[in-house]
Order: C-alpha cells, then sequence, then structure tokens
C-alpha cells in the first residue's frame, strides 16, 4: 500500500507541545494575588441603589409566602401591626397602642390614622380584617400549625380591632411583629383588582413601593413619599439576583452593584482588606447544630441499645468538637459559639457556656456510659447550594468525634433527602430513613421570634424538629405557654435551656454570621437575626 | 458536554464512507496525498503515562493521606509563595488537607469513573447499536425510537434529576454517566454497521453465500470496534469534565472522596483569596482531558477508513 | 440487490416520485419527533417524581404528617403513576402544565417566558462557534502543519478541555473584572450576551473547527480545486467560494448534535451569569422539586430540539444530491 509519510507536524494539524503551552496560559491565567483587586469605587448616588442577592423570594403575595426568603421582599414593602426595632424588640407600627384581656385570649388593637397604601387608599380597621382572615384562610396559606390558635379578627370601632385566640400565646406580639406573619394588605385593592394582582403588582403600607419584576432577573421599588414613619435615602432600588457566589462577588468589585446581600463567606476576608469598600456582619437566627437521634432505644441496625440515648454518650460529644477551631479556622470568624439561647432572646442566660472543648473528658464520659472501645457511627450531612460550609463542618465534626472515640463515617445527602430524614415525626413510618444516630442540623432554640416558640418547636417532645424527649422540659414548656406574664415567661424560658442544656438534648455547633457587603460610600445597621436588607437602615455616608 | 466530536465522525463517515468517494470523484478523480504520522503524540502520551501512574502508585507518591486534614494548617499557600511550607507543596484547601496528595490520589477517582463509565456506557451502547443494526425493522426502530427520546433531553438535566433521585456520590455518578452515554455508542455502530452492510464487497460475499455472522464478524466488525475506541478515548476527557460539571451543580463525588472535579467545583469560591484550591484541580483537569482529545484525535486519523480503503 | 437503506434515516430509498419521497420523509420524521417528545415527557414526569417529595418543599420543614398529606393530595400525587401521566398529557395538549408551587403560577408560562433568552444565547454562541470553526478551520487547511493550524486547533480543542462553568468564571475574572471590558452579569444589552456566548460556543467550536478542517483539506486537494488554481482563480475565492461551499455540508451534518450541546451547556452558562434562560429554570426547578416546571421545562426543550433536528434534517435532504436521488 501506497503511504505518503508526512512531515513529522502530522495532518491532525498542531504539536503537542503548542497545544498545552496553551492548555497552561488558559488555567493559570490569574496573576495569584490582586486577582479581584478593585478600582474605587464610584461614589453611589441617592436616587438609585442596585443590591445584588443570590436567592429569590419566589412569592410576593404577603399572604401566600412562607419563609425567609420572601422576607427580602416583605420588609420593605408590607407592615404589620407590630414591628420590630434593631434587637428585635415588638414596637408599635400599623398599631398604636394595644391591651389583653386578664386570661390573656383577647387582644385590643388601636390603629394608626392617616396611614395610606401604594395605591392611594387609607388603612383601615377593615384592612386589618380581612388580612387576617386571608392569612388564616389553608387554601392560601397551607402552613398553618403555628397559627391555629389565632381565631379571630374583627372590627370593633372605626380605628380598633379585637383579636381572640383559642389560648394563651406569650409569644403573640412577637408573631404580629415578625416580618413573616400577618402583613396587612389592602382589601380595597384586592376587590378591585382580585388575587392575581397581590402577586404581579403587591401593595402594602411600606417604606417602598413595588414597581416591576423580572423573573430570574431583578425586582425594583421605589420611595413611597406618603409613608407615615420617617422616609429612608434612596430613591430607587433594584435588587438583581445572581446565583453564582462567585459571580456576585465579582459584580459588586465592577461596580455593576452597590451592595451584596449575604455576601459569600469566602470572599469576606479578601474584601475587608480591599480599600473602597465595606463589610458589615450580623448574627442570624440559623444556628449549626449536631443533631442526635436520643429517642430510638434501640440501633435499626443491630437492635443494640442505642449509645446516645445516654447523655453521658451525649456530652462527651458536646465535649469532643473544638467549636473554636471550627469557627475561626474553617469559617474564618464567620460564626459565633452558642450554648442554647441566643443574647437577644427572652430568657438567655449568661452564666450558661458552650460546651468546653475537653478531649480527655469527653473519652472519660465515653468510658464510663460504658463504650471505652468507642462506638461506630453515621454522619448525616448536608450538601448543596443552601448552606455553606456544611459539608466541611461534616468533616470537621467528624474527624473530632472519631479522635474521642466516636468512629464517625460521613454520608452525605442532598436537601430532599436531608428534609425527609431531619423530621423526626414523619420518618418514624421508615425505619432506613430515619435519623440514625445523628446529623446536621439547621436550626434550634435560638433566634425563634420568641424564645417560648423556639423552645417548644425544637425541643418539645413530638414535635417535628426534636429528637429528644424530657418530661422535665415539656412540663416547664407547657407552663411557659400558660403564662403571659412577661417575667414570668422569661423566668421558665430560663429554666427550660437549662434543662435543654443540662441533658444535652443537641450539640450547637455555631450561630451563622452573615455578612453584607457594600461601596464603602454606604452603611448599614440590619437587625439582629435579619438576613434581609431594610432599605430604610441603608444610608450613603 | 456531549462528545460532539466522536457523533461528528458518524456523521462524516456515513457520510463519507463509500458516497465521499462519490462527492470527490464527481468533482475530480484520483486520490489525494494526506498528511500522516504512524507515531502517537509525545506530550499527550506522556502526561497520560503520567496519570495513570499517579493513579496506580498513589499511595506512594502522595505525601499525605487523601483523608488526612488539620484545620490549623488551612488554607496554606503552594510552598514557592509567602506562608508556605515545602511540606506542603501545592498547599492546603480549606480544611487543611494537602492539595498535592489529594491531586495524585484524584487521578485515582477520574480514571476509575472515567474507565468504568466510559466502558459500561460503551458496552450497552455497542450490543444495543449491534442489536439493531443486525435485527433491523422494529427491533431497529424501537431502540433508535428510545436513543432518540434520550438525546432530546439535554444530557446535564437529566443526571441532575436522576442524582437527586438517587442521592449523590460516586456511584450515582458512575450510573448516571452510563445512563447518559451509551446512546452515542448505539448511534455510531449501528450507523456504521449498516452503511458497512451496504458496500459493495458486502454484497458480493453475500451472493457468495457467506452468512450475515461471518459477514458481521469479519468484515463489520473490525471497521466498528476502531470507531468506538476512538469514541472511548474522547469520552474518557468529556467524563471527567462531567463529573465537575455535576459538582458545580453539588451532587458529584462527596468529600472525603478526592475527585479533580469535585476539588476544582468546591474551590472555585476561592478563586480570589486561595487560588490554589482550584487552579490546580483546573490544571490537571485541562491537561489530562487536553491530552485524551490530542490522542483520540490521532487515534482517528490513523484509522481513517480512506487509508484503508485500497 | 434488494432494499437498500439509507444510513441516517429508517426511510426506504427505493420510492419512485421525488416529491412523495420528500412528503414521506417529512412526516415520518415528524411522527419521530412526536414520539420523541412524548418519551421525553413520559420519563422525565417518571423520573422527577422519584427523586422527592414535592410537598415537603412547599410547607417548612416542621409540617406535620397530616398537613403533608394534605399538600400532597392537593397535587394529585397520592394517585396511581398512570392516573397522573394520564392526566398530565390531557392537560399538556392543550398547553396546562400545572401550576408552579413555588412561583404559584402556571409553569408553561414562566418556562414560555424564559426561552426567548435561551434560544438568543444559543443563537449567538452557535454564531461564535461558527464564526471560530471558519476562521480557524479554513486558516489551518490552508496552510497545514503551519504556526497557525497548530495554535489555532489547539485554542479550538481547549474550549472543550474545560468544564464551562470555569471557562465562565475565567472569562469573568479577566474580562470583567480584570480589564473592566464587559459587564459580569445580567440581561439586556449586547455586552451582556458577549461573554456567556462566548463560554458556550468555545466548547462547541472544537468538533466544528476539526471537522471545517478536515473536510476543507479534502476539498482544497481535489481536481476542481487545481483546476481553478490553474485556471487563474486568486486564492481568496478558492478558499472562500469554492472550498468553503463544499465543505460545509458535512459541518451542517453536525448542527443538531451540535445544538444538543448547545442546550445542554446553556444550563451552566447560564447559572454562572445570571442569564435568565430555560436551563436555570429547570435546575432550579429540579432542586426545588418543582415537578410542574420540570415538566413543562424539559417539553418545551425537547421540542426545540426536535424541531431543530427535523430542519436540519430537511435541509441536509435538500443539499445533498445523492440522499435526493437515492
Amino acid at each position: 500500500m501506497a503511504h505518503d509519510r508526512s512531515d513529522r507536524s502530522g495532518s491532525y494539524g498542531f504539536t503537542r507541545r503548542s497545544a498545552l503551552k496553551l492548555a497552561l496560559a488558559g488555567s493559570a491565567a490569574l496573576p495569584p494575588s490582586g486577582l479581584l483587586a478593585s478600582k474605587a469605587a464610584a461614589a453611589v448616588s441617592i436616587d438609585k441603589i442596585t443590591i445584588g442577592v443570590g436567592d429569590e423570594p419566589p412569592i410576593f403575595d404577603p399572604h401566600k409566602a412562607y419563609g425567609g426568603i420572601s422576607g427580602y421582599f416583605f420588609v420593605n414593602v408590607y407592615e404589620g401591626l407590630l414591628a420590630t426595632d434593631l434587637d428585635n424588640k415588638p414596637i408599635p407600627a400599623l398599631a398604636t397602642k394595644w391591651s389583653m384581656s386578664p386570661d390573656g385570649l383577647t387582644y385590643e388593637f388601636q390603629l394608626r390614622e392617616g396611614v395610606k397604601f401604594h395605591t392611594g387608599e387609607p388603612f383601615t380597621e377593615e384592612d386589618v380584617v380581612f388580612s387576617f382572615r386571608r392569612f388564616r384562610d389553608p387554601k392560601v396559606q397551607s402552613h398553618q400549625a403555628n397559627f391555629s390558635h389565632v381565631e379571630g379578627c374583627e372590627a370593633i370601632k372605626k380605628g380598633t380591632v379585637r383579636v381572640k385566640l383559642s389560648k394563651q400565646d406569650p409569644t403573640f406580639l412577637a408573631l404580629l411583629a415578625n416580618f413573616n406573619y400577618f402583613r396587612i394588605a389592602s382589601k380595597a385593592y384586592y376587590d378591585k383588582a382580585g388575587d392575581d394582582a397581590f402577586e404581579k403588582s403587591p401593595v402594602g403600607t411600606g417604606p417602598y413601593k413595588f414597581v416591576r419584576r423580572s423573573i430570574k432577573e431583578s425586582w425594583e421599588l421605589e420611595r413611597f413619599e406618603d409613608y407615615w414613619d420617617e422616609k429612608p435615602a434612596f430613591k430607587r432600588a433594584t435588587f438583581r439576583v445572581i446565583p453564582e457566589a462567585v459571580t456576585l462577588a465579582a459584580a459588586l468589585k465592577t461596580g455593576e452593584i452597590d451592595f451584596v446581600q449575604n455576601y459569600p463567606p469566602t470572599f469576606v476576608d479578601e474584601l475587608s482588606k480591599t480599600p473602597g469598600f465595606r463589610i458589615v456582619k450580623n448574627k442570624t437566627i440559623n444556628t449549626i447544630d449536631l443533631r442526635i437521634n436520643s429517642i430510638r432505644g434501640t440501633d435499626p441496625a443491630t437492635g443494640a441499645p442505642n449509645p446516645f440515648a445516654d447523655r453521658r454518650v451525649r456530652m462527651a460529644m458536646a465535649n469532643a468538637i473544638d467549636k473554636d477551631a471550627i469557627i475561626n479556622r474553617l469559617l474564618k470568624g464567620m460564626g459565633e459559639k452558642v450554648a442554647v439561647l441566643f443574647p437577644e432572646d427572652v430568657g438567655y442566660d449568661p452564666n450558661v457556656k458552650p460546651y468546653p472543648y475537653d478531649l480527655k473528658k469527653a473519652k472519660a464520659l465515653l468510658a464510663e456510659a460504658g463504650y471505652p472501645n468507642g462506638i461506630d457511627a453515621t454522619y448525616y450531612g448536608l450538601v448543596g447550594q443552601r448552606m455553606p460550609m456544611s459539608k466541611e463542618v461534616g468533616e470537621a465534626v467528624a474527624q473530632y468525634l472519631t479522635a474521642a472515640g466516636i468512629r464517625t463515617k460521613v454520608v452525605n445527602e442532598e436537601y430532599g433527602m436531608w428534609l425527609k430524614r431531619s423530621n423526626s415525626r414523619d420518618s418514624a413510618a421508615d425505619v432506613s430513613l430515619q435519623l440514625y444516630p445523628f446529623g446536621y442540623g439547621m436550626t434550634w432554640v435560638g433566634g425563634a421570634f420568641h424564645s417560648a416558640f423556639g423552645l417548644k418547636v425544637n425541643a418539645y417532645s413530638g414535635t417535628p424538629f426534636s429528637w429528644w424527649e424530657s418530661k422535665e422540659y415539656d412540663t416547664v414548656v407547657d407552663e411557659i405557654w400558660r403564662t403571659t406574664e412577661p417575667a414570668k415567661v422569661e423566668e421558665l424560658c430560663r429554666k427550660a435551656a437549662q434543662i435543654l442544656y443540662d441533658g444535652v438534648g443537641t450539640i450547637p455547633l455555631y450561630r451563622v454570621i452573615i455578612a453584607y457587603a457594600m461601596k464603602d460610600t454606604l452603611t448599614f445597621s440590619p437587625t439582629v437575626n435579619s438576613t434581609a436588607v431594610e432599605l430604610k437602615y441603608l444610608r450613603p455616608v | 458536554m456531549e462528545p460532539l466530536k466522536q457523533v461528528t465522525g458518524e456523521r462524516v463517515r456515513e457520510y463519507s464512507g463509500e458516497r465521499e468517494d462519490s462527492l470527490v470523484t464527481r468533482m475530480a478523480s484520483g486520490i489525494r496525498a494526506r498528511r500522516w504520522t504512524g507515531h502517537p503524540p509525545v506530550l499527550p502520551s506522556v502526561i497520560l503515562a503520567i496519570v495513570v501512574g499517579a493513579a496506580i502508585f498513589a499511595p506512594f507518591l502522595a505525601p499525605f493521606d487523601q483523608d488526612y486534614f488539620d484545620l490549623g494548617g488551612s488554607l496554606q499557600p503552594p510552598a514557592w509563595m509567602i506562608g508556605g511550607t515545602s511540606e506542603y507543596l501545592l498547599g492546603t484547601d480549606n480544611t487543611g488537607r494537602d492539595i498535592l496528595s489529594r491531586i495524585i490520589y484524584g487521578a485515582r477517582i477520574s480514571l476509575l469513573v472515567g474507565f468504568l463509565a466510559v466502558g459500561l456506557a460503551g458496552t450497552v451502547g455497542t450490543v444495543l447499536g449491534l442489536v439493531a443494526a443486525y435485527f433491523e425493522g422494529w427491533v431497529d426502530a424501537l431502540i433508535m425510537r428510545i436513543v432518540d427520546i434520550q438525546m432530546s433531553v439535554p444530557s446535564i438535566l437529566l443526571a441532575l434529576i436522576l442524582s437527586a433521585a438517587i442521592g449523590p456520590g460516586l456511584a450515582t455518578v458512575i450510573m448516571v454517566i452510563m445512563i447518559v452515554y451509551w446512546t452515542y455508542y448505539a448511534r455510531l455502530v449501528r450507523s456504521e454497521v449498516l452503511s458497512v452492510k451496504t458496500r459493495d464487497f458486502v454484497s458480493l460475499a453475500r451472493v457468495v453465500g457467506c452468512s450475515d455472522r461471518r459477514i458481521v464478524f469479519r468484515h463489520i466488525l473490525p471497521n466498528v470496534v476502531n470507531s468506538i475506541v476512538v469514541l472511548a478515548t474522547v469520552q474518557l476527557g468529556t467524563v471527567i469534565i462531567f463529573e465537575a460539571t455535576l459538582s458545580f451543580l453539588g451532587l458529584g463525588v462527596q468529600p472525603p472522596t478526592p475527585a479533580w472535579g469535585s476539588m476544582l467545583a468546591d474551590g472555585r469560591t476561592y478563586v480570589g483569596s486561595a487560588w490554589w484550591l482550584s487552579v490546580f484541580p483546573g490544571l490537571a483537569i485541562t491537561l489530562t482531558v487536553l491530552s485524551v482529545n490530542l490522542f483520540g484525535d490521532w487515534l482517528r486519523v490513523k484509522w481513517d477508513p480512506k487509508r484503508r480503503r485500497l | 440487490m434488494g432494499r437498500v437503506q439509507c444510513a441516517h434515516s429508517a426511510t426506504l430509498c427505493a420510492t419512485p416520485s421525488k416529491a412523495r419521497r420528500m412528503i414521506r420523509f417529512i412526516l415520518s420524521r415528524l411522527g419521530q419527533a412526536v414520539v420523541a417528545v412524548i418519551g421525553v415527557s413520559l420519563i422525565v414526569f417518571v423520573a422527577v417524581r422519584a427523586s422527592g417529595d414535592l410537598e415537603r418543599f412547599v410547607l417548612p420543614p416542621d409540617a406535620n404528617t397530616a398537613e403533608l398529606a394534605r399538600v400532597r393530595s392537593e397535587y394529585g400525587l397520592d394517585r396511581p403513576l398512570y392516573v397522573q401521566y394520564g392526566l398530565f398529557l390531557s392537560r399538556a395538549v392543550v398547553g396546562d402544565f400545572g401550576t408552579s408551587w413555588r412561583w404559584q403560577s402556571p409553569a408553561w408560562d414562566l418556562v414560555r417566558e424564559r426561552l426567548p433568552a435561551t434560544l438568543e444565547l444559543a443563537l449567538a454562541a452557535a454564531l461564535i462557534s461558527t464564526i471560530i470553526a471558519v476562521w480557524i478551520g479554513t486558516q489551518s487547511a490552508a496552510r497545514p502543519g503551519s504556526w497557525i493550524d497548530q495554535f489555532g486547533s489547539a485554542f479550538a480543542v481547549l474550549g472543550q478541555s474545560m468544564p464551562t462553568f470555569w471557562v465562565g468564571i475565567l472569562l469573568i475574572l479577566f474580562f470583567a473584572v480584570e480589564l473592566r471590558w464587559l459587564p459580569t452579569s445580567g440581561y439586556g444589552k449586547v455586552s451582556n450576551l458577549v461573554l456567556p456566548a462566548l463560554t458556550l460556543g468555545w466548547a462547541s467550536a472544537a468538533a466544528q473547527t476539526r471537522l471545517m478542517r478536515s473536510a476543507m483539506l479534502d476539498v482544497l486537494d481535489s481536481e476542481y480545486i487545481k483546476m481553478a488554481r490553474v485556471k487563474g482563480v486568486s486564492e481568496f475565492w478558492v478558499i472562500y467560494k469554492h472550498a468553503l461551499r463544499n465543505a460545509s455540508l458535512p459541518v451542517l451534518t453536525v448542527m443538531s448534535v451540535q445544538w444538543a450541546q448547545l442546550l445542554s451547556g446553556s444550563v451552566i452558562v447560564e447559572t454562572i451569569f445570571a442569564w435568565p434562560g430555560v436551563g436555570r429554570t429547570i435546575v432550579e426547578a429540579i432542586f426545588n422539586r418543582d415537578f410542574a416546571v420540570v415538566q413543562a421545562g424539559t417539553f418545551m426543550i425537547s421540542v426545540v430540539f426536535v424541531v431543530i433536528n427535523l430542519a436540519v434534517d430537511l435541509l441536509y435532504g435538500v443539499l445533498d444530491p445523492r440522499i435526493r436521488l437515492g
């Protein structure tokens, strides 16, 4: 066969060397430092501000939505009867005065006068009645379990409403003050425009009104000039949705956006050293904790008694984890140690300190509980974009526990499966799906809109988030929910928290701290526990 | 990312198997000279040898165990920079693990995923393609419809739904890749077998009295094997990148298992501050995939049927 | 000799009339397309229901069993699978793909509004890919073995040797952050389109370039071209008029596969660049177990895909005389 020998460069036309040179250039094209070095940030005009967010609130309807992300929109557009100050304490908003009946089952609210909705209608008691009814309608708001005791709301006379509860609720005022619940919407607007308009062109009484929205891109707000309270600084605010963390950080650097809500934690260190920008940190309501199944009597696989039902084993775990290292080294300071409640919470006791890191004590406790040779365990972790660092935290925890004798294997699961496994009431049916023995948890008692709520929902026997049972604890919590006198409530909360701490109901790892990043021509003072951008606290320098 | 090239080859070949001659001979006559080298490209081969070597000898080459980490030493820069030590040549990641060791062990995972997934996909696809081309008729139609259906969904979406259903992890990645990529082999094999079947020498063989099976195994299969190997070689690179994409979406290989793709995806948020977390795995991926591609190109040219014609 | 089967389509080639043949071809391909789209919807329907419980995402994490059951029933998920699918099909025919639990709007509207953005991106990427392929492919073929040939081809293959998200991030860091030539993300202006299209287009340029180069090499060696050169036609026209035209046909044949790659890659590119397209919508819906949106989105993508395939096949049939003549 006759072949023509080619020249060495080959018919496929390029030498390996040149290709690889290009490859090296391609993937290592970045200078090591100063990559995200910025030019000086331009001054921000009071006319317009652009804010970058990583998550988009899907629903703008005030009564249909449920959950923290919707708050990004709610806090600027809607208001409730009460609001919270910077320390998360309830203050008057659309209600100026209120009173509670002696039996704690009836509340009367005097409404503020001279308030207008964004479309110009005046705010009246009819709107409150309408809003309460709509929010309590299971067809509108599917999750009613936490307000099933709010029976009705009626207008007594002009400017006054009365709310009836079916049982006492020491948290009721805090509930009304929270930006998620019972937002006031306009009945007149609803009658005129209907359900659809509530979502497509929402209307409230807040400092900003809705201008337009482009799903997956942005939403725009404009200052409401007839707002009843002090007017905020910026005339127009555009919220841009940028899901990818690297792009979000880059957009701030280039000046395309002026402000970033929940700035990616891995970029915080570097930005704080960059001139022209400012970082404001805020503590949030999330506590990352280690949820331990102490309810099960036996190990589902082997049938042996559940070691983690023993308080000493749990205490050993609590002492085995070096939280300071996790917070300072892994999270680079974007976390805070927690014992049970947060300092802002009702019933916080500064004498209750987070579980100390004491490896010797941990091993001793394990031996005392009857496991001198250690225990084998599986940790169910969470992966995905929802919680940054969840993977690494899990690995660190597993390593610490293994060093103390609890040989931990890590199994990471995606959010859907994690939800199933984390619900102690639901997974009871399918034993293989039950959380055993422990795993990643995302909320704890601290940071709820009221301690009583947090203490009930997270640790009371039989609730979906609770993985331990204590009659003593339940009794105290029951009593809290029968009391309405604030001093008594506080004392009982402190007591319950102490029981929880001593019993090691779970092991808090850290309280999440988020960062807001902005050009240094801006300043921002967020409400504690908040992750949203309340524009009224955002001001030019 | 779809392995575009090999299906390109399929289309070109079906276009240019025997018919290519008629196109050219319509415009011209004679056979033109082609440049061609007999030996494989040097640098890609060397790089691939290094990767395979790293995978096999990882425990001896890597300075640290793949799981070992120390939070105290996290985010150390590479040895030649300020703050770096010679202990961790390429620096450490956010939990303090040695990047060099993870890259060496990561070669194992990447190659494991590559060979296993591509092998499975190739086997399933080849068998089904052969079946389709051999039996023709409704069997062919059924298999090709399934292929059409599957190829109408962007592969990453299918992979994502399946991964969300099964749960993240190494086994899932391999299984998902197999499910996504078998269709390319099926189409390629089927079209090759069909096109060879129509050739003059096949008809001649039939006239002479050779059985179908003899034709398939003696004449058709040798041609097809070459194409399959070329496809598989290039898909090796594609699969490595696919794993990285799955990790980017959060559903790839899970820690502590080191894989270049997940190292790159997880490290990307440190690209401004601790660039070594992502740049080194990125380089490993790029060099390996580039070498695999170039090698596959060389194979394709080497085994081009136009040259075997005479 | 018996029946001859065309390798690229299951249609028999032995029909007498050209027009009748064409029509049969179109109808059969249409039939295949419909089957493909329905098949896709079935696979996605089943897979997405296996991927997790929608009700757990609708309700907050502390919902109790009763609430979960109620929401499940509200979305019709407690009925047998075949009943659900039957209902889905019967509604899909009239354009009702259900309501997105997350956005509380019709899923089809959500997806439909995002489609133009994805098509814009894919078209721009295809254009860039073609430009790269034509430029590098022809230059390489005209001067095989040269510096241009080597680096050009290496450049083309490089786009396929890096994960798309990494390419996107690198481009953002270099062109947007470092050089400030282009914006990092967003949608609306042409400048927003450049980086995403470049990222996506570079990935698919490799195969096209290689194919263009090889096809050009073949054609440039042909007697026809030699004749043109002897006649004195300038080199420029030789390459761009005569050779390119003939080399284009094989490149066209990869278009349908290229589109699959583009639609697939757009999923990643849209996320990185905050591009409001269908791909990103579907991905987010998968993570949120928003079944209606996943179904509507994949349906739309598969329809786009089969339509493009059909068009390419038709074009191929029209342009290639051998197919026409059988």
